[in-house]
């Protein structure tokens, strides 16, 4: 499994290197010691892994797994984050804290899912069973694509819709339509793209368009429910009737 | 708000002041005034001698207050006062005993005349105003030696207060739990690096922690001391920020004797340190420098950054406890300020040199 390592402090990267050396699973990659950095290694060398600290100098940890999609496997390393760590509002992660115990850093591997065939050519497409990390303000989450049921673009921002939360990121719908699996996520409008597995229904709408309701219900009790235009229902249709 | 006004003003010095007097010299007149009555000679005339008593009493001895406040009496040794106290109390009592008879004979004419009077007479009058006068002022100085040690106590329990809370502070910061680990983990990773440098990380540790949880009795400490635990901190930081924290310490050997508050090196150092580089992915420099000016002894924390309000995360505690501290020990003679200077920020404090 290949792993990156990303830590402002020189000390602290070669501190866990030594400690990865004893897990023969875990090959360290390379070694980034801000945000930047980190990002240039990870678009290069494809890591399986990232240890990343949360408190670093220009972007911090969170705001560098914001702007990777899909999130690559993460174990935070943290010297105390409790406050940082609070802030998660889905708690699919998990962090070791420095001084890293061997026994706890053992554990937290241990969890890890072992990635796909390494043989497999490398996909930029986002499937519905990867992680996205998401960060709106103070608050956190770790959301499995699947668990989404539509984007709705709110002017440079995305509104993700999963569970009860609604958090409003900085990204471009039309970037996002180029990454998601296509056959699951449909771009229903110039406003919204829908997760097909949470369609119920869809009625015909004016002007040749289409009404979508979902399995989900509103605040109201009714069911999420939003247009498909005339331009888009044609290859919506086409879609569905495979 | 009304019950507000009403406690302060009547708790304010010059209230309790007239209070107090108009009720002494009101006793005094009582006192002589049943005085006469046992003695069955209190008739009306004697009466109004009493009240013209008591008015030049009040006036006399306001008049003294006012002599003693414009010499600044209440300053000096009592050794000095004293002598001077006498003679004005006797000075006074002449003026007194004029003003008390000139009314007197004016007004009452026909009732025992005093300024007339033969001069044994006017000179036990005198006699008794000057003791009169002299026991007023000791009363007066005694009161204000009483609010004054109060004042002083009162002040000495803020400074320790300050410091405690201060003490507290540090020790929250030091045992901020991002430098305490981290500098533990760094150590860790030292271990095998360069042990020497690991065990020298450890005795630096040490130091900081000791000195944080040191006695807060200690008002005052020797510069050196500070710039030591200063120094020490940055050297467990150097290990951790290595090429990105640069310091540069310019301290004059003959000015580490000078007695300065503990921590507030410390302080300065820190927020530099904390605010100041740990954000900026380059690292930058840290200066600290003391000199002697012809204000007092003044220390500068230079850090590269920029200080902006409300840009600081953190508790904010440090900077209004430090100003807290330096008012109560030097009152209005030192200050500190922070500004931004040529890409840096500057936090510079003057402190009053002990003659």
């Amino acid at each position: 499994m290949k792993a990156l390592i990303i830590d402002d402090e020189r000390l602290a990267r070669k501190e866990l290197a030594s400690l990865l050396e004893k897990h023969d699973g875990i090959e360290v990659i390379g070694e980034a010691a801000n945000a930047d950095e980190a990002e240039l290694l990870i678009a290069e060398k494809r890591p399986d892994l990232i240890f990343l600290d949360i408190n670093m100098p220009g972007r911090d940890g969170f705001e560098l797994l914001a702007s990777l999609d899909p999130a690559p496997q993460v174990i935070f390393v943290t010297a105390y984050d409790e406050h940082a760590l609070r802030a998660f509002q889905v708690n699919a992660l998990d962090y070791v804290v420095k001084p890293i115990d061997p026994d706890r850093l053992a554990a937290a591997l241990n969890k890890l899912h072992t990635p796909h065939d390494p043989n497999l050519p490398q996909r930029d497409i986002l499937r519905e069973s990867d992680q996205i990390f998401l960060k709106d303000g103070e608050k956190c989450w770790f959301v499995t694509l699947k668990d989404v049921r539509y984007f709705e673009s709110e002017g440079n921002y995305v509104r993700v819709r999963f569970d009860d939360q609604k958090p409003l990121v900085l990204r471009s719908l039309n970037k996002l339509e180029e990454k998601l699996d296509p056959l699951v996520y449909f771009r229903a409008s110039r406003k919204h793209i829908i997760n097909l597995r949470w369609v119920d229904k869809i009625e015909p709408w004016f002007n040749g368009g289409l009404m979508v309701k979902l399995k989900s219900l509103d605040k109201s009790g009714q069911p999420e429910s939003m247009e498909v235009s005339r331009r888009q229902a044609a290859r919506f249709k086409d879609l569905l009737s495979l | 708000m009304a019950a507000t006004i009403t406690t302060s003003v009547l708790r304010s010095p010059r209230t309790i002041y007239w209070v107090t007097q108009l009720l002494a010299w009101s006793l005094l007149i009582l006192i002589l005034g049943l005085y006469f009555y046992e003695n069955n000679d209190l008739s009306g005339d004697q009466v109004k001698v009493l009240v013209l008593f008591y008015s030049t009493g009040i006036g006399i001895s306001h008049l003294f207050r006012y002599v003693i406040l414009r010499n600044h009496w209440l300053e000096r040794e009592i050794g000095h006062v004293l002598p001077r106290l006498s003679l004005a109390a006797l000075l006074l009592s002449v003026l007194a005993f004029l003003i008390l008879a000139i009314v007197h004979d004016l007004f009452f004419p026909g009732y025992k005349p005093m300024l007339v009077a033969n001069g044994l007479s006017v000179l036990l009058n005198i006699i008794n105003w000057s003791v009169l006068l002299f026991v007023w002022s000791l009363g007066y100085f005694a009161y204000i030696y009483f609010i004054r040690s109060r004042r002083e106590e009162i002040r000495n329990l803020r400074l320790e207060a300050a410091n405690r809370e201060n003490q507290l502070n540090t020790l929250r910061a030091q045992m901020n739990p991002h430098f305490m680990f981290n500098a533990l983990n760094g150590i860790r990773a030292l271990v095998d690096e360069d042990p020497e440098q690991a065990k020298k990380a450890i005795t630096q540790l040490s130091a900081i922690l000791r000195n944080a949880m040191a006695s807060v009795k200690r008002n005052l400490v020797p510069l050196g001391e500070e710039l030591d635990m200063a120094k020490a901190y940055l050297e467990l930081e150097r290990m951790r920020y290595e090429e990105r924290l640069r310091v540069h310490i310019h301290v004059p050997a003959e000015l580490e004797r000078e007695l300065v508050p503990p921590m507030l090196l410390q302080t300065l150092v820190e927020n530099a340190v904390r605010h100041g580089i740990a954000p900026l992915v380059q690292g930058g420099e840290l200066h600290v420098h003391a000199e002697r000016t012809e204000l007092g002894l003044a220390i500068a924390v230079r850090n590269t950054g920029y200080y902006g309000p409300g840009q600081v995360k953190g508790t904010g505690i440090g900077l209004p406890n430090t100003r807290k501290r330096l008012e109560l020990i030097y009152g209005a003679d030192a200050y500190l300020t922070i500004t931004n200077k040529d890409g840096m920020v500057e936090s510079r404090v003057l402190l009053p040199l002990k003659q």
